[in-house]
């Protein structure tokens, strides 16, 4: 059973002005629980708005959209429980803290929550622990923290509440790399640790290799491609076709493999290439 | 001939802070000169990028622009003619609500002729490849395209050096192959001087010169091959090298040594694979 799911569905910017714009078309696709997602697709491929109607945020023009199957536009839905549900975080998170402290910002969407405050330094010294910080930051300001630090912190604030499903749209974007391995490594502790599902939007390939399982790529408001990382970088042209580039290391066994050596060319991690290019080179001389 | 760019003893501290943000960078830049500023969150390397046309001041030492001090506000338009800055966001820096408008803006406000403004707006943006679009609006266009228009509007203004403080950054794999083939046309074409920060190692292939900044300092200063050489060191900063870069060197450390060079690129890469099996298949036969 899916733990999120949309069918068959489209959404239109502007409808009945003449500015229409159809920016989702006829999108099926689902989550499983504990999944790791990636979404990948060029700017204005409909990514962002996809992720909106996920929380019920965007309403479908058409079709329908699914949490634990229930459909959530129908009469008498709690789009509220959803929404706790469902966590949404937005490019650069930072700019929507306002807090004077890392704890209070973190403890704002327990507040929202209504949960008791006598468990709130235990979950918020939970949430600042998986995204990698210590309690020292908790009773600092937000806004004396690095680019990677704040970020960490608004991530935080997401996962304290610790939603069922949680999607985030761009999380590494302006990150220096240390900073980018930080988030991916939170999040990837916060699935393992919750049991979340979780949904990265991004047009970094070599980021979403890395740590997804499955991938989802759109391009001009509908799914071009699913699958595993090694199925979708498998076929490069049509993910060029999109705007979007496959992983370097994948893209440099293609090449290796087109100067006439016999090496997989679906490789996506640094690893696995290092090891593939062992072989080649460490290997036995064939006889010709 | 003086450089075009040149600091002194740059030192910088934020009002209230205890610690330079800058300390003591030395640095020159000459005219045509194509650098990439390399740096962590927080090394200092957006500040030090907008020293170079006054829009930050040093809290000691000089800057000087084709020999003129920031310090001294009669500079200002002048240096601010010569020295353009494209940010990371190009939403942040559109002003109008036509795309042509956009780019004649700095020149309206510096006076300039009515004809010589169509002259350089069309110019400008045939250079960027927007030309199609100049009755646009910008809100319509996408991410790449407002940063195009962003380099046009400075380009109206015939700089001598443009600062790019990862202008590539929020945009899609397409947006960012159109930026940089842009930004090396200009330097290499046209001559304009680039100071560029990023994070993206595919970006920094074919420049001539890297600066990699750690907290406020200059630690490297040097071609891409010879910084790149330093994995170990360069990852301790927080950055990375290019991933050819890095496989190589993985697979040194497995006793395989592709090139005693440092391989920037994947045609390096390659090439240097098939002339390690050719030299294991010849040692075999012999």
């Amino acid at each position: 059973m899916a733990l999120l799911r949309t069918e068959n569905v489209d959404y239109v910017y502007g409808a009945g002005t003449p500015f229409v714009q159809t920016a989702l078309a006829q999108i099926s696709f689902s989550l499983e629980k504990n999944e790791f997602a990636g979404m990948v697709g060029a700017t204005g491929s409909g990514k962002s708005t996809l992720i909106k109607l996920l929380n019920g945020l965007l309403r479908p023009k058409n079709g329908r959209v699914f949490f634990q199957e229930q459909d959530i536009w129908k009469k008498g839905y709690d789009l509220q429980a959803l929404r706790f549900s469902v966590g949404l975080s937005f490019q650069y998170p930072e700019h929507q803290i306002f807090s004077d402290t890392v704890r209070e910002d973190i403890a704002y969407g327990l507040k929202n929550q209504g949960i008791s405050e006598d468990l709130w330094d235990e979950k918020i010294r939970e949430a600042i622990e998986i995204v990698g910080l210590d309690e020292s930051y908790l009773s600092k300001s937000p806004f004396r923290l690095s680019g990677g630090e704040i970020r960490r912190v608004a991530l935080a604030g997401t996962m304290v509440v610790k939603p069922q499903v949680l999607v985030l749209d761009e999380p590494t974007a302006g990150l220096d790399p240390i900073g980018r391995k930080m988030v991916y490594h939170a999040l990837k502790r916060f699935q393992k640790e919750s049991e979340s599902t979780i949904l990265v939007v991004s047009h970094s390939m070599d980021d979403v290799a890395e740590y997804a399982d499955s991938l989802i790529v759109m391009d001009h408001g509908k799914i071009v491609d699913k699958g595993t990382p090694a199925q979708i970088f498998a076929n490069t042209a049509n993910l060029e076709k999109t705007g979007l580039a496959v992983p370097e290391v994948t893209r440099l066994l293609k090449k290796i493999k087109t100067a006439g050596f016999s090496v997989q060319d679906t490789i996506y991690t640094m690893e696995d290439a290092k090891n593939e290019l062992l072989k080649l080179l460490k290997g036995e001389v064939k006889d010709e | 001939m003086s450089a075009l760019i040149e600091t002194q003893n740059l030192i910088y501290r934020y009002r209230a802070a205890s610690e330079n943000l800058l300390k003591e960078v030395n640095l020159a830049f000459d005219a045509g000169s194509f650098t990439v500023v390399l740096g962590a969150n927080g090394s200092g390397k957006s500040t030090l990028l907008k020293h170079f046309n006054g829009l930050i001041l040093p809290t000691s030492g000089s800057v000087l622009i084709n020999s003129q001090d920031t310090a001294n506000r009669e500079n200002w338009l002048d240096i601010r003619q010569n020295v353009g800055l494209v940010f990371q966001n190009p939403e942040n820096q559109i002003v109008s609500t036509i795309v042509e408008e956009d780019v004649a803006f700095a020149l309206e406000n510096l006076g300039v002729d009515r004809k010589e403004i169509r002259k350089r707006v069309d110019e400008s943006l045939k250079t960027v490849g927007m030309y199609a679009y100049r009755l646009h609006p910008p809100y319509k266009l996408s991410g790449g395209q407002k940063q195009r228009v962003a380099i046009a509007s400075i380009l109206a203004m015939r700089p001598r050096c443009i600062l790019f403080d990862e202008a590539t950054s929020m945009l899609d794999p397409q947006g960012r192959k159109e930026i940089m083939a842009i930004i090396r046309t200009l330097n290499k074409q046209y001559g304009v001087t680039i100071i560029m920060i990023t994070h993206l190692m595919e970006e920094v292939i074919g420049t001539d010169r890297i600066v990699v900044l750690d907290k406020g300092t200059v630690v490297y200063d040097d071609l891409p091959q010879e910084v790149f050489q330093h994995v170990e060191d360069i990852e301790k900063l927080g950055l990375t090298v290019p991933i050819v870069t890095k496989l190589a060197d993985l697979l040194k450390k497995e006793g395989v040594c592709l090139s005693e060079d440092t391989l920037l690129d994947e045609s390096q890469f390659t090439q240097a694979v098939k002339q390690y099996m050719e030299g294991k298949n010849g040692t075999f036969k012999d």
